[in-house]
């Protein structure tokens, strides 16, 4: 486990140095709307 | 902003410690602790919600290096729902209701001690991941719940 931490960008995700959400919807909403599909964040 | 290392797990574990700050590493990133062989760019913890706790958590990430405003230590303090962090030496999502866990004293008392690294019992990771339903956690749950089986045998 000590090697399993690793870097990449996501874009939009890592754009910003800080969000934050009323509730977890919110949240897994904000990820719907703006995050490109293929980073995986949205509801199938 | 900057990479996840293990040695910062190890920084979360020890000045959280230091605060007696109760948390649990949850997602991906507890899995990882539990032996799941899998890899993670952040931390996810799942922080319990009371004053004094919110409030040592606010001094712990100060010290960690995050950069935080008067506003955003407020947010931590109250324990807003979920707080995204990469305004610190490593990238850190604070989850104080995550889906599919109703309880953090629940889910507390089934944790497990890795390393001195309180995580969340597999059991509840995937309880979370399948709530979600997102498409990155469904491709990861069948490989985890086969991680589960194997880990309760050696863990038996």
């Amino acid at each position: 486990m000590r090697y399993a931490f690793i870097r990449t960008h996501k874009p939009v995700l890592d754009d910003a140095p800080y969000r934050s959400w009323d509730s977890t919807e919110e949240y897994r909403s904000w990820c719907e709307r703006n995050l490109p599909d293929w980073l995986g964040y949205g509801r199938v | 902003m900057g990479a996840f290392e293990y040695r910062q797990a190890e920084e979360i574990r020890d000045k959280f410690a230091a605060h007696g700050i109760r948390y649990l590493f949850l997602g991906k990133s507890g899995a990882i602790l539990l032996g799941f062989p899998d890899t993670t760019q952040d931390a996810d913890l799942y922080v319990e919600r009371t004053t004094e706790n919110c409030r040592a958590l606010a001094v712990a990430l100060s010290e960690l290096g995050f950069a935080l405003t008067t506003e955003q230590v407020a947010e931590v303090e109250r324990g807003k729902d979920f707080i995204q962090l990469k305004n610190g030496p490593f990238d850190l999502d604070l989850i104080f209701a995550p889906d599919g866990i109703e309880r953090f004293e629940d889910a507390w008392r089934r944790r497990v001690d890795v390393e001195g690294f309180p995580v969340t019992h597999l059991d509840d990771i995937i309880a979370s991941k399948a709530a979600t339903n997102r498409q990155k956690d469904r491709e990861s749950l069948p490989r985890l719940r086969s991680f589960r089986t194997w880990w309760l045998d050696q863990n038996r």
